[in-house]
């Protein structure tokens, strides 16, 4: 009787572990599953500088990446220089996705550092965002010719990012035309 | 009885008693104060003056306050369905327009959902984890 | 580079906790005891590491070292010098290092005050508290690093600390309820000491005793302060809010005090020795979770840190490894420490028995409460639902009038057996004497009987006077009164303590009002037998925020005060933040929040009278400084 008493501790631990582990996981394929290989969603919403209206239909120049920004997000700052440089070398085309920002803040702060993007789209409340299930700045995703999205990174778009996750997929789908 | 043994049979029925106890207030407890998360779309599956909480995005330009008191009133919105919502208070600090909000209180018989609580995170760039998952649902 | 020295000294605490952590298997392999020695100073190695690390963070944050993403994310070159410091745990990775700190500090303390014991027992406490301590370094430097570079180009202003945060309450909240939560890693490291060198005995129970009361005593200064913060902070008046992060401390608080008390036993009478182990266990483990809880995002919580599976499944390990590993040691080894005796169930073995059901049933009903909502979700396929504060209060009464009849009651206990003509005589006593005092206090104060002021003060009036009773009857003299109460100043001070704080809360939620209304300058407004007039706003400027004011007059009897009710706008951030005007006063506090402006002149405002309230944390200060006091009695005794 006392040594079953004994494991029941135990027992009961390790049943509350591989729950929060089951919980735990769920929540990790929730964040990531999203969108993989769906097309990308339809919004209208306005541009950044100039205030007309942008639909998905405005996203011509594919394949083409889609980076989130804005101009509170400290880690974005990071990865800016590498996007420049990927639209300075002509390498792919970006398009932004000015999330949760002031816009008057945004438009000031590309004329100082830069603007590697196409247009950005203007995404006050975030409605394009939660479509796409973006939890936060920077993210970045790859959308291929037919408009479906490819892969999503969440964190810094790095050199080694790139080449990890997106170079390879970019130019499979660039063999995959031929 | 053996004395040992009489000592167990009161610590197994202290323990027993204690555990009965708790979990009899557990489950009282539990019935009668989880509070159900809808989004706006969800609410036809609401009970009309049940106390839930609803959670979306307040909708540009759709905060009307009454002149002199405090009463005010916002529609909340998940992008596919609105909500109007009437509160009589002072607001949190962080509310405001397209900002995620979580309120608590009953739909009533109109429709419109009065609130005793209005509830905004302490980041504004934070979306509460419900009204994402929720918003995220609909698509 | 004083972040990469930074950076550098955490990889090398990270490998000296390993071998300190690990050493003991290498003793075990090759039975030299070389490797039970190094352990000591290892371990102390690894404080000076962390410590300097913590160093080079808090320096780069004082020179505005904005290519470390941690700062940039945290600080601003116009926050006050003194929040520049705080800022260094104001957020999740530099907490990491606070925690790592404050547990080395624990562990080096341990080896300081055990230097001349048992060679081999010292150094398995040690080498358990190193692996805890090599956890979370690999935690913090794999998924956390504080000393991140924002590379290559770094911002030139940083994001600012949270305005919340901008708080002095605040600033030593952390790094108090750290020390508490760490702190139980040291009973925790003793049991799975004693469960493998097989040694358990009066002197092992009396320094886990030490450690738990030293842990239990920042634990409960860390939940007054996070109380006391919330209160003024965050500008309605609550206090507590049954909020996951709060009973993620409660928990452990609770576990902790039934191990002290359990420890008592173990120490005069051998007994409850594997129960004190798992208790030790648990409430480390608590401990663990509510980390884990923090900072995994599985719960909403208006504290939640971060919302980060990948570091949730991190955290989740380490709490595996911890808690099933010394569980299995339990499981296997614990049935060497029979304890033999009998006692009477009118005794104080029983009596400290029933504590500790009660304070674990609690402690366990209150995590389950907090977990509830996740396993709903997981039944019900996504639904989300949160449990409310009533869950918690009904649940909690009954245990806490079970508790303060219990302590009253206790006293008069002896060991194995009491003589039930003395018990019954000192209980009727008592009883006699409380019940005049009760219908005093309720009619003499508030001039009607009130069931929840009758039970307040019920509660209040038996632990007093069971306290007070029992000490009369230790003295036979007058004048040993004096010595009988030094003696056991730790208990009185933290049971008195417990009775302040159940009187507090039973007025202030019997007896809080509150009205929001709306204010012309010069109205008044009449909340009971308050008047509260508004008088005046005005705009001005702080350091690194702009402010409205509003000038409050607050009229009760013969006082007459003005107060200031605010909203500051913060320059860096936007952020708007309440500052509430609080008149505290010995009965109670009175409690004004701006609102916002409703048209031509009128404000509103938020008042409220919140009586009784300061006790509360009055009382549970008097608990931390009577469980201090019994801590540290302890260490002159090793």
């Amino acid at each position: 009787m006392n040594r079953i008493t004994h494991y029941l501790p135990l027992i009961f631990f390790i049943f509350l572990i591989i729950g929060l582990f089951t919980f735990l996981d769920n929540e990790k394929s929730d964040l990531r599953s999203v969108l993989l290989d769906k097309n990308f969603p339809d919004f209208s919403l306005s541009q950044l500088e100039n205030q007309e209206i942008v639909t998905k239909n405005d996203l011509v120049e594919l394949p083409s990446l889609l980076n989130v920004w804005a101009t509170w997000c400290i880690a974005c700052r990071v990865e800016h220089p590498f996007l420049m440089r990927l639209r300075n070398e002509s390498t792919i085309n970006i398009y932004g996705l000015n999330y949760k920002d002031d816009r008057s803040k945004a438009i000031n702060l590309l004329d100082q550092i830069g603007d590697p993007y196409e247009f950005s789209i203007f995404d006050h409340e975030g409605i394009l965002a939660i479509d796409l299930g973006v939890y936060g700045a920077p993210e970045t995703f790859l959308i291929d010719k037919r408009g479906i999205i490819r892969v999503r990174h969440v964190g810094v778009l790095s050199p080694e990012v790139w080449e990890e996750k997106f170079n390879g997929v970019l130019n499979n789908l660039k063999e995959d035309e031929q | 009885m053996h004395p040992l043994r009489k000592q167990r049979l009161y610590v197994v029925l202290s323990i027993l008693l204690g555990t009965v106890i708790a979990a009899l207030l557990v489950f009282k407890g539990l019935s009668e104060n989880i509070n159900l998360f809808y989004s706006p779309s969800d609410l036809q599956n609401a009970q009309i003056n049940a106390q839930i909480r609803v959670g979306g995005m307040v909708r540009k330009d759709s905060i009307i306050r009454v002149e002199n008191s405090l009463r005010v009133s916002f529609v909340i919105t998940d992008f596919e369905k609105d909500l109007v919502v009437n509160y009589d208070g002072i607001l949190p600090d962080l509310f405001s327009e397209e900002a995620g909000v979580v309120v608590k209180g009953k739909i009533n018989e109109e429709g419109i959902f009065v609130a005793n609580e209005v509830l905004a995170k302490h980041d504004e760039n934070y979306m509460p984890p419900e009204v994402a998952k929720a918003l995220k649902d609909k698509k | 580079m004083i972040a990469e020295i930074g950076h550098l000294l955490l990889i090398g605490s990270l490998v000296t906790s390993f071998l300190a952590g690990f050493s003991p298997l290498l003793r075990f392999l090759t039975k030299d005891d070389f490797f039970y020695g190094i352990i000591s100073p290892l371990n102390n190695l690894v404080f000076l590491l962390i410590f300097l690390s913590f160093v080079s963070l808090i320096y780069s944050f004082l020179v505005d070292d904005f290519s470390v993403t941690y700062i940039a994310n945290n600080s601003n070159t116009l926050l006050p010098v003194y929040y520049k410091l705080a800022a260094t745990w104001g957020a999740h990775e530099g907490s990491l290092l606070l925690w790592i700190l404050c547990l080395c500090f624990w562990s080096t303390s341990y080896f300081f005050l055990n230097r001349k014991k048992d060679v081999e027992f010292v150094a398995l406490t040690l080498s358990v508290l190193n692996q805890i301590i090599f956890a979370f370094i690999a935690f913090t430097l794999f998924t956390s690093n504080p000393f991140e570079r924002l590379l290559p180009i770094a911002p030139f202003e940083g994001a600012d600390l949270n305005p919340l945060l901008q708080d002095f309450a605040f600033t030593i909240h952390p790094p108090l309820l750290y020390l508490g939560y760490s702190g139980l890693a040291v009973p925790f490291a003793l049991s799975l000491s004693a469960l493998i060198s097989k040694k358990i005995d009066s002197i092992w129970a009396r320094d886990a005793r030490l450690w738990s009361l030293l842990s239990s005593g920042f634990l409960t200064l860390g939940i007054v302060l996070g109380s006391w913060w919330a209160y003024y902070e965050l500008g309605w008046g609550g206090w507590w809010f049954w909020d996951p992060v709060e009973n993620a401390a409660f928990v452990p608080w609770l576990i902790s005090v039934a191990m002290f008390h359990s420890l008592i036993v173990t120490e005069r009478r051998g007994l409850y020795k594997n129960w004190s182990i798992l208790l030790s266990i648990l409430a480390f483990a608590a401990s663990i979770l509510g980390t884990f809880l923090v900072r995994s995002g599985i719960l909403t919580s208006v504290h939640a840190f971060v919302l980060d599976p990948e570091r949730g499944v991190f955290i989740l390990a380490i709490f595996a490894y911890f808690t099933l590993g010394s569980l299995i040691f339990y499981s296997i080894k614990n049935n060497k420490f029979p304890g033999r005796s009998t006692y009477n169930m009118i005794s104080k073995e029983f009596g400290f028995l029933l504590n500790n059901i009660l304070l674990v049933i609690l402690a366990i009903s209150i995590m389950f409460g907090t977990l509830f909502p996740l396993i709903y979700e997981a039944i019900y396929d996504g639904e989300q639902i949160s449990v409310g504060a009533p869950y918690y209060e009904v649940l909690i009464l009954p245990f806490a009038i079970a508790l303060s009849f219990l302590q009253g009651v206790g006293l008069y206990l002896s060991w194995s057996s009491t003589r039930e003509f003395n018990f019954l005589n000192r209980v009727l006593i008592e009883s006699f004497s409380l019940f005049i005092i009760i219908s005093l206090l309720v009619f003499l104060i508030f001039g009607t009987l009130n069931w929840g002021a009758f039970l307040a003060i019920a509660m209040f009036s038996w632990i007093i006077s069971g306290n007070f009773i029992d000490m009369v009857y230790q003295s036979s003299q007058v004048k040993e009164l004096k010595s009988v109460l030094l003696r056991r100043l730790g208990m009185i001070s933290a049971h008195l303590g417990t009775a302040f704080l159940i009187l507090g809360v039973g007025i202030v939620t019997t007896f809080s009002l509150e009205r929001e209304v709306v204010l012309q300058k010069g109205e008044s407004y009449q909340l009971g037998s308050t008047n509260f007039v508004f008088k005046e706003i005005r705009e001005s400027k702080g350091l690194n925020y702009s402010v409205q004011s509003a000038g409050i007059e607050v009229r009760k009897g013969g006082l007459v005060d003005e107060i200031s009710a605010e909203k500051r706008s913060y320059l860096s951030s936007n952020q708007i933040m309440t500052e509430a005007a609080i008149k505290p006063t010995l009965l109670q506090d009175y409690y004004v929040t701006l609102g916002d402006h409703v048209g031509d002149g009128k404000w509103s405002f938020k008042l409220q009278i919140k009586p009784f309230i300061r006790w509360i944390w009055f009382g549970a200060i008097l608990i931390a400084l009577g469980t201090f006091v019994s801590g540290f009695r302890q260490t002159k005794r090793l």
